[in-house]
């Protein structure tokens, strides 16, 4: 298994550059979590490590160059989780999860028996066996986001990039989701980037927290070290209280009464 | 053991197949059957079965009942199942790599530039065998100013974006046509009669003409199905999951409109079929193009086959263009398809 490595990436869409010069690196194994204000760069920095958005500076997976590798090759290493999966009408579950499986098939052939159980087994970690012949687009929220889960599984990524993952999930369904994922990258060692809202709830999961605000690293360190009242209010112009848990990790709680008195005008 | 069993739940694809074949079976023989001149059909079986090398049966046929058989009937239905193969598969395989189910070789203008490439030719007098060359020149011209047409704006926004575009591309091609049609009187007839889509003079001269291209564009389509589903969940996400999307969308539309200018060389313009044939085989085998565009090629043919039995028998002596029939089945076939589509959105 390998990790991920950013050196000075810079990403964007057309002429609007998002990503400015970006260092980061992912360990073998590692959940990192990236959070910031909308419009940070989080979803283009997933977006730029899984190689859908033309890049400058250098993403490596290991120590090979994602940029130098075919899509094939590249899809072996890295799997995306989109915010938004597009979710074709009618594809059912198993139909879904085996597109996962797409470039370890040769581009001549139909998938083989060996794909056929890895699909399998995917979908039988995950819980989807009995769902298998249902059109996705009919799945509750929960099922929908473990059926696109498991399809970046089956591609038995080293890499596994999750872009928003728990947004439209009740809380039970959050937790659900983000211990699955846990477990799996403990089992399986895969490292995980993912981008996150709930700030309080990627403290709890990420062994790291990247902090982005306009494009570039403006703290990086254990989640305890990035999530200071100061540095919310500075990027998220947002008035919080950090409090501590039990198991030493930060509690983001909104202070409204602050923000009332007039200090609140900070960020502005 | 096979991945069916493995999985259980996986969906049986045989039985939607032996159905289509079924029918496609069964209006071959009453369109080798049906006609001015009568055949028996315990005739007409057995004089097939006459030809199967291990086989020598007595079919009790008269040799003008075996000469309309074989060189009237069997070529008509033989190039009906090709043409309608090549449509059917090629509206399947251009609604999976636009990602749009209203997209169809006729819509998109393909047809109309494979019409332009081939009236070229008849009009000049060049030899025949240029003919699918020429419909694929015009055609392969007529889907890329489509595309590059509705994507004006960046990309392509949304479903009708495209016909719309298509719209435009075919009524420009087919006034170019008219044109140069027009421009030579002696060849107007023939080329009038053949632009609305026919396949009355059929011989076997046409059905070699166009299977070799017909055969290609189709083992292309087929082996390329499995990219058509990773192509279903959007350029992004198919890049993410390792799929060049570029390349594999330029062999499947390239291959498509060899297939559609083929059909046109020798059928003139025939609507519809795309549409009708590849959203009939969703309704019975799911969505998946694994399924779907086999499916569509057995389907398009049999569809084709007994929409051609119709043009020549409803108005009989007379023929009604099988365009004709195909545009009477398949534009009502197209408002339901666009009604779902716009409530789908």
């Amino acid at each position: 298994m390998s990790g991920v490595g950013f050196a000075s990436v810079s990403a964007g869409y057309g002429d609007r550059c998002v990503l400015h010069g970006v260092d980061l690196t992912v360990a073998p194994g590692e959940w990192v979590a990236l959070i910031g204000p909308n419009g940070a760069g989080k979803s283009t920095l997933l977006k730029a490590a899984a190689g859908v958005i033309p890049t400058t500076g250098e993403v490596r997976v290991g120590s090979d160059v994602v940029a130098g590798m075919s899509p094939r090759h590249r899809a072996r290493r890295v799997a995306l989780v989109p915010q938004a999966p597009v979710i074709p009408s009618g594809a059912t579950v198993f139909e879904y999860v085996l597109l996962g499986r797409n470039p370890h098939i040769p581009y001549w052939r139909m998938e083989s028996r060996h794909d056929l159980e890895v699909t399998r087994s995917e979908m039988e970690r995950l819980d989807l066996l009995t769902l298998a012949t249902r059109p996705v687009d009919s799945l509750s929220g929960g099922e929908r986001q473990r059926t696109v889960l498991a399809r970046a599984l089956a591609q038995q990524p080293d890499v596994l990039l999750l872009d928003e993952p728990t947004s439209g999930l009740d809380l039970g369904h959050q937790q659900q989701f983000l211990e699955s994922v846990d477990e799996l990258r403990r089992r399986l060692g895969f490292c995980v980037l993912t981008a996150v809202h709930d700030l309080t709830l990627g403290a709890q999961y990420a062994d790291r927290l990247v902090l982005l605000a306009g494009g570039r690293v403006v703290g990086v360190g254990a989640p305890g070290e990035v999530l200071t009242a100061e540095r919310l209010r500075r990027y998220y112009a947002a008035e919080v209280t950090v409090f501590v848990d039990a198991a030493g990790r930060p509690v983001v709680v909104p202070d409204r009464a602050v923000r009332r008195s007039g200090n609140g005008a900070a960020g502005r | 053991m096979t991945g069916t069993v493995v999985l259980g739940g996986r969906p049986r694809r045989s039985r939607p197949l032996v159905m289509i074949a079924a029918v496609l079976a069964a209006g071959a023989v009453m369109a080798l059957v049906v006609g001015p001149a009568g055949l028996p059909v315990r005739g007409v079986l057995d004089e097939l079965a006459d030809r199967l090398p291990w086989l020598d049966v007595e079919s009790g046929l008269t040799s003008r009942q075996a000469a309309v058989l074989w060189e009237l009937r069997l070529p008509r239905v033989a190039l009906g199942a090709v043409v309608g193969g090549a449509l059917g598969i090629a509206g399947g395989a251009y609604q999976g790599v636009f990602r749009n189910p209203l997209a169809d070789p006729y819509l998109l203008g393909v047809a109309a530039g494979a019409g332009l490439g081939a009236t070229v030719v008849i009009v000049s007098g060049a030899a025949t065998a240029l003919l699918p060359f020429a419909a694929f020149a015009g055609g392969a011209i007529a889907v890329a100013t489509t595309y590059a047409l509705a994507r004006l704006g960046g990309t392509v926004r949304t479903t009708s974006t495209l016909i719309l575009a298509g719209v435009a591309v075919a009524s420009f091609f087919t006034a170019v046509q008219t044109f140069v049609q027009q421009l030579a009187s002696d060849t107007v007839r023939e080329v009038f009669a053949w632009i609305l889509g026919r396949l009355t003079t059929a011989g076997w001269d046409e059905v070699w003409l166009v299977a070799p291209f017909v055969t290609v564009a189709v083992a292309i389509l087929v082996t390329h199905r499995r990219h058509l589903d990773v192509l279903a969940v959007g350029e992004t996400e198919a890049t993410s999951l390792g799929l060049d999307v570029g390349r594999v969308r330029l062999t499947i539309v390239l291959a498509a409109t060899l297939a559609t200018a083929a059909a046109v060389a020798v059928a003139g313009l025939i609507g519809f079929v795309g549409i009708v044939v590849p959203h009939t085989v969703r309704m019975l085998s799911g969505t998946s193009y694994r399924t779907v565009l086999p499916l569509s090629l057995v389907a398009g043919a049999a569809f084709l086959v007994l929409a051609d039995l119709v043009a020549r028998t409803a108005l009989s002596p007379a023929e009604v263009p099988i365009g004709v029939v195909t545009a009477f089945v398949g534009a009502p076939f197209f408002g339901i398809v666009l009604a779902r589509s716009m409530r789908a959105r």
